[in-house]
């Protein structure tokens, strides 16, 4: 079943969690306790359920599993600076492809992902950074964007082989019971459209063609990626989520009926700096101008702020559940 | 304008756009050859060749990989420049520049730099992700006339609210300005954490600074 097919059996819209850190809250452990343990993970994804009903299990994402793996791995400390004697060929010939089920704490990952899998009645979602955002981690990013100008025979080889970590681990997430894959691709917003498709569209296609079958594909790149809608597109992805600057009511139109569309309350000025009386009111306005889109799903323009007000959160999620018939 | 001089004024303004560093590289030692004014060059040249570069990227023609390069590019034909600037000239003025705690985006901060170099400003660039107290700390140690702050994510721009907080404890002696810049700043947000100025863009930045720097002319602080 597709994303969407799921979503239209519901009699309101369905809401996306998109608030990593606020499980630390909720419990009080720290970021990297949490990484290191699958029952942390679940008291984390337990809390947050109890606290937002959400609709889908949303535990702490493992944003750094990528790079801390792969620099154990190579020996370097991350980022790369590229300077003038930089051995392009040095630096890839020492990145290996890590296996997500023996080295660094992929493994403690893909337990978490099959345990929350199996205690959960709702769909396991989880984020992980695409290939372009991760090689931005290894090398330094404003040397990496230099290196697409100057160097792009090193970008692209750096970019097949991120592209093939990504793939790896992802496709071994979704083995291990995750529903909605999110790849997340912020650094990717730099790049002109024509180098968007060239350098990260076609990858993410690769990415997303081999995971499990019944895996959503979702993507996610930050800033105004209006003009790149053709590129975000050409991805493969069966759902698109935008960040607050897009305006879904201009971009909605242009989106194919079967890519949900995923957004956008602003989590600065909208979650964390006004009160839940007016984040009622943003949230049901965005549910009435997008009322005309059955492959529309609510979320936040991006990830909220770790101290983003509980009650903000909860007024958000709250409202995003009203029924069709209630607004 | 001599055919020569106009040639080369261009030649270093299309290097720049094209991010073609042998040719800014040449340009530059061409206008010096010439007797072109090193400040002329870098203003005439350099300068107009950002400002080009900025308009490309206003269209969404550039985009940001572009923008570092060409920026490159002008640094390139900016050390020859400035080599041969007189040494003993008065700066301009003096200011700190930066990338607010939090942030490691330093494209638009470097240009801003650069094209503030250009103009004859003596630049103390602290570079990206820089603690807030290190913004003064330095203003005071340099006697700084403008701290330059720039973010380019939201979560790290109240930290600017800090430095101007900061400032007004420390920096009594004198009146020293701080103006802020990217991605995320509006004018609003400009105003509402008490900063002397905001700037859109690059070229703007400049334009600030110099209408800043008359307080200073007219006898501020005298």
């Amino acid at each position: 079943m597709r994303l969407l097919d799921y979503m239209n059996d519901f009699d309101r819209r369905l809401v996306f969690p998109w608030m990593n850190t606020i499980g630390l809250r909720l419990t009080g452990y720290e970021l990297y306790d949490v990484y290191n343990s699958t029952e942390k993970q679940m008291v984390v994804a337990k809390a947050m359920d109890e606290n937002f009903q959400s609709d889908f299990i949303y535990p702490l994402d493992d944003g750094a599993v990528l790079k801390d793996t792969l620099q154990s791995i190579s020996g370097y400390e991350f980022p790369i600076k590229l300077k003038g004697a930089t051995k392009f060929a040095e630096i890839l010939s020492k990145l290996t492809v890590p296996d997500p089920y023996k080295d660094g704490r992929m493994p403690i990952n893909l337990a978490t992902f099959k345990l929350l899998a199996e205690s959960f009645n709702k769909p396991l979602a989880i984020s992980v950074q695409g290939p372009f955002t991760l090689a931005c981690e290894i090398i330094e990013v404003t040397d990496f964007i230099r290196a697409v100008i100057r160097k792009p025979d090193f970008v692209k080889q750096l970019l097949d082989f991120t592209t093939e970590v990504v793939s790896e681990y992802c496709q071994a997430v979704t083995k291990a019971g995750v529903r909605l894959l999110c790849i997340s691709e912020p650094t990717a917003i730099l790049l002109s459209p024509p180098k968007f498709e060239e350098l990260v569209s076609v990858r993410l296609k690769r990415i997303f063609d081999a995971l499990e079958p019944d895996a959503w594909r979702v993507l996610h790149v930050c800033g105004d990626t209006t003009k790149h809608m053709n590129q975000l597109l050409a991805s493969g992805a069966e759902g698109l989520s935008l960040d607050q600057i897009v305006q879904l009511k201009e971009i909605a139109p242009k989106i194919p009926k079967d890519v949900v569309i995923i957004g956008n309350l602003d989590p600065v000025d909208v979650l964390a700096d006004s009160t839940p009386a007016q984040i009622r009111e943003k949230t049901l306005e965005l549910l009435r101008y997008m009322k005309d889109y059955p492959n529309f799903l609510v979320s936040f323009g991006c990830d909220c702020l770790p101290d983003t007000p509980i009650e903000n959160l909860k007024a958000a999620m709250e409202t995003g559940r009203t029924k069709f018939t209630d607004f | 304008m001599s055919k020569e001089r106009e040639t080369v004024l261009a030649g270093l303004a299309n290097a720049v756009v094209d991010m073609d560093i042998e040719a800014v590289e040449m340009y530059a030692n061409k206008a010096l050859a010439l007797g072109i004014k090193a400040e002329d060059a870098i203003m005439d040249g350099l300068a107009k060749g950002m400002e080009k570069v900025s308009e490309l990227f206003r269209e969404d023609i550039y985009y940001v990989p572009e923008v570092v390069v060409c920026g490159d590019t002008m640094y390139a034909g900016l050390e020859i420049l400035k080599a041969a600037i007189e040494k003993n000239k008065k700066p301009a003025g003096k200011i700190v520049i930066g990338v607010v705690a939090g942030d490691t985006h330093n494209i638009g901060k470097n240009i801003v730099s650069i094209m503030l170099e250009g103009a004859g400003f003596e630049i103390y660039d602290l570079g990206s992700d820089v603690p807030l107290h290190a913004f003064v700390d330095k203003a005071l140690e340099v006697d700084a006339d403008i701290i330059a702050l720039s973010a380019l994510i939201s979560t790290t721009r109240d930290g600017m609210r800090v430095v101007i907080d900061d400032l007004k404890k420390r920096g009594m002696q004198r009146k020293r300005f701080v103006i802020v810049g990217g991605a995320v700043i509006s004018p609003a947000f400009a105003k509402r954490i008490g900063a002397d100025g905001y700037s859109a863009d690059a070229c703007e930045a400049v334009v600030l600074v110099k209408n800043l720097m008359e307080y200073f002319q007219r006898g501020g602080n005298n």
